[in-house]
């Protein structure tokens, strides 16, 4: 008798659990405050954040996709143009660049992120921070991304 | 989809290795990643596009974050060291539409960080606002802490002094210092006033680290000595060719130093620091024909206790392999130098690391990702005089303000357990990428709502996916322990005797007891029949385990009758035919089989 309730409740509490447990879903990595989590994330992990392998060619291609994405948000309020390059500042710190102004990566994906924001290419340089390049070279590399 | 071993063995024949998977292709993988203990109870969902990972988790500050992932480093954690299967159901896309998936998630995660970086900026304003109100404070500054800035006369820094005043004329660093010393009296000024569509208070921390970039400049300061490090001396030596392609990147480096000068870049001082730095290493490294690099860490970084010696010796294969390609791949790069040298100094720090913990037991330092040096050095703010009652009132101020950015970012990425989770966020984000219901199904093929019947579950996420996506492959890569025994029962005879050797976990020889796991008998992901009687047999032998934590109490302060309520606990599910439970491996084994 007893012994049969007892395995109702285990029955019972294990449904339970099943239920519970089952979108408990954060998992180890990042997220885990636990020791063997964080450890994790230090092993085979370069540019994981990147979505990358462990070379450089994965973490320029994240970094652009990154700038590109950056840009689309900033073309739909361009106003901040100071705000504008402390994003680009910050994603070129997340991927190992440090002279962000000096790679013409950057001013490709931004040329793609115009692309991908709908921006008319001849709004393009009325816009605060492309209007600050001139007509250098700098704004050609970002059309030559927004014709790419 | 359960875990039935025939079906894995045959599973795993076919497709015998995860790495194949991380191949670009034109499609959007739902990822199933099945249950085990603690926070993984529940299975995870996530999403692949070529290589790359997108999907929820869990942060201990409490937000639930998206989170990018390469597929090598998911494929690593869960199904090598969590020891869990991992299911995918392929769906095809048109390139069109799966570029603009990925430009989809990657906004997502681009808002997401800006979000993010509007609390982190508050609170460095805060805290900035607070060292002001105190009247004698420091404040520490990110990059500045790379110099020793009490040492003088470092000769490559009088190198570099002269190259500047070659390039920008004589009087460009007088120049500036004053215009800085200036700018920086009139603060007072502009606190009380607040530049039109400016952050004064950023400009604040640029403008001191600006002046200590050029005090460290003139006095000729050198790199503090802690900040050098190197790692193994076979590590170490230059070959000839490798010193020819420093030089040059020593050349970059001063272009670079040069061009931010006179760059109009608000945080061109950390910049600036960090490059100079670099540069004086790199100098350092050809002077001594050894391969020299900076510390990468910053003071984010966690430190944690190193693991068990097994494990350590696990890692340290691990990091200095990663280490030893980094710096192959830094002497070959062409097109993205920087990027290489960032992870080359990223590796090598790592490995230093993972060698103090070996050799003297020291705690690990942690960071995820590529890291950029950023010892932080502390600059008085004792000459910076401002109005004691302004200062008072805007500390308030960016309180009030920090603690409301503090309660959006928690409301807008708060988890909740039924209707904001992986499952549930996943689906929201990846409908979010149409703009209506019918274009999402006729791109995609099908249509699922994160709300609507038990997509919430992830296991009934991915079962939903299957019925409603026309997806043209299914694929599923067993968890490390099934892979492993599929292969050792492929290899031999005598099954019975196998099978029942690593049916448990005392005499099994593809898995060792680990403390986190809690104690279990008796393996059930690879049983249906019998689950429920192991289950039993596990339930007992967890108490048994606790129970005899009473002993131990003085010795493990209650660790032992913590993880035997832990393994009870677990055990339950399999008395109703359900497996939770499979064991994880650390990293002691792991070297020669990740990714």
């Amino acid at each position: 008798m007893y012994c049969s309730r007892f395995l109702s409740m285990l029955l019972l509490f294990a449904a339970t659990c099943m239920l519970a447990g089952c979108s408990i879903s954060y998992s180890t990595g990042k997220s885990s405050d636990s020791i063997s989590g964080s450890l994790d994330s230090i092993s085979g992990s370069f540019n994981s954040s990147s979505g990358g392998g462990t070379t450089a060619a994965p973490a320029a291609t994240a970094y652009a996709e990154d700038v590109a994405a950056a840009t689309v948000l900033y073309a739909s309020s361009p106003d901040n143009t100071q705000h504008f390059q402390q994003i680009i500042s910050s994603i070129a710190r997340s991927h190992g660049i440090v002279d962000w102004e000096r790679d013409e990566l950057t001013y490709r994906a931004m040329g793609q992120g115009l692309k991908q924001a709908g921006i008319a290419e001849l709004q393009i340089a009325g816009l605060p921070y492309f209007q600050s390049l001139g007509q250098g070279v700098d704004f050609k590399r970002v059309l030559t991304g927004y014709r790419s | 989809m359960h875990c039935c071993i025939v079906w894995l063995i045959v599973l795993a024949c076919l497709f015998p290795s995860g790495r194949a998977e991380a191949e670009e292709t034109t499609s959007l993988d739902f990822i199933y990643v099945n249950a085990n203990i603690g926070e993984a109870a529940g299975g995870h969902a996530a999403l692949r596009l070529g290589s790359t990972m997108f999907h929820f988790q869990f942060f201990p500050e409490g937000r639930f974050l998206l989170v990018r992932d390469s597929w090598s480093h998911f494929h690593y954690v869960y199904n090598e060291l969590r020891n869990r299967s991992v299911f995918i159901a392929r769906l095809p896309l048109s390139a069109q539409v799966y570029a603009s998936l990925r430009a989809h998630f990657t906004r997502l995660l681009m808002a997401q960080q800006q979000d993010l970086e509007v609390l982190d900026s508050a609170e460095r304003e805060l805290l900035l606002l607070s060292r002001l109100a105190d009247g004698t404070g420091q404040l520490a500054l990110d990059t500045l802490g790379l110099f020793d800035c009490n040492g003088t006369g470092n000769a490559d820094m009088l190198t570099l002094q002269q190259e500047i005043s070659l390039q920008l004329g004589e009087s460009f660093v007088t120049t500036r210092q004053v215009q800085l010393e200036r700018r920086l009296r009139h603060l007072n000024v502009d606190l009380v006033r607040q530049l039109q569509g400016t952050c004064l208070l950023a400009e604040i921390q640029e403008l001191l680290l600006e002046q200590e970039f050029f005090r460290v400049l003139a006095r000729g300061a050198p790199l503090a000595p802690v900040v050098v490090i190197s790692p193994s001396p076979d590590f170490a030596a230059l070959s000839p060719a490798e010193e020819q392609i420093l030089q040059k990147y020593r050349t970059r480096l001063l272009g670079s130093i040069i061009r931010l000068l006179q760059s109009r870049r608000k945080d061109r001082p950390q910049a600036l620091l960090l490059q100079t730095a670099r540069y004086l290493v790199v100098c350092r490294s050809l002077a001594s024909h050894t391969l020299l690099t900076l510390d990468p860490f910053s003071a984010r970084a966690v430190a944690v206790q190193p693991p068990a010696d097994n494990d350590l010796q696990g890692l340290f294969a691990r990091i200095r392999r990663d280490a030893a390609r980094s710096r192959q791949d830094f002497f070959r790069e062409i097109d993205h130098p920087d990027i290489a040298y960032a992870i080359l100094e990223t590796a090598r720090g790592r490995l230093y690391e993972i060698e103090k913990a070996r050799d003297g037991g020291s705690p690990i330092r942690v960071e995820l990702g590529i890291l950029l040096p950023s010892r932080q050095g502390k600059v008085s703010l004792a000459g910076l005089s401002m109005d004691h009652l302004t200062l008072e009132a805007r500390t308030a101020a960016k309180r009030v303000e920090v603690a409301a950015v503090r309660q959006r970012l928690d409301s807008r990425y708060e988890y909740d357990l039924l209707e904001r989770n992986c499952a549930t966020e996943l689906l929201r984000a990846l409908n979010s990428a149409f703009p209506d219901r019918e274009t999402g199904r006729r791109e995609l093929g099908g249509w699922l709502e994160p709300d609507k019947g038990l997509n919430f579950i992830p296991n009934q996420f991915y079962t939903a996916v299957l019925e409603e996506f026309p997806v043209c492959e299914e694929r599923a890569l067993p968890s490390r322990r099934l892979r492993q025994l599929a292969a050792l029962y492929a290899e031999n005879n005598v099954l019975s005797v196998l099978r029942v050797r690593e049916s448990n976990t005392v005499s099994s020889t593809l898995y060792r007891a680990r403390i986190e796991d809690t104690p279990f008998l008796f393996f059930t992901d690879n049983t249906f029949l019998l689950r429920p009687v192991q289950g039993i047999a596990n339930f007992c032998w967890a108490a048994v385990s606790g129970l005899s934590g009473i002993l131990t109490l003085p010795l493990d302060g209650g660790e032992r009758i913590y993880q035997g309520a832990r393994g009870m606990f677990y055990s339950l599910p399999e008395l109703v035919f359900n497996n939770i439970r499979k064991g994880t491996y650390g990293f002691a084994a792991t070297a020669a089989v990740g990714p």
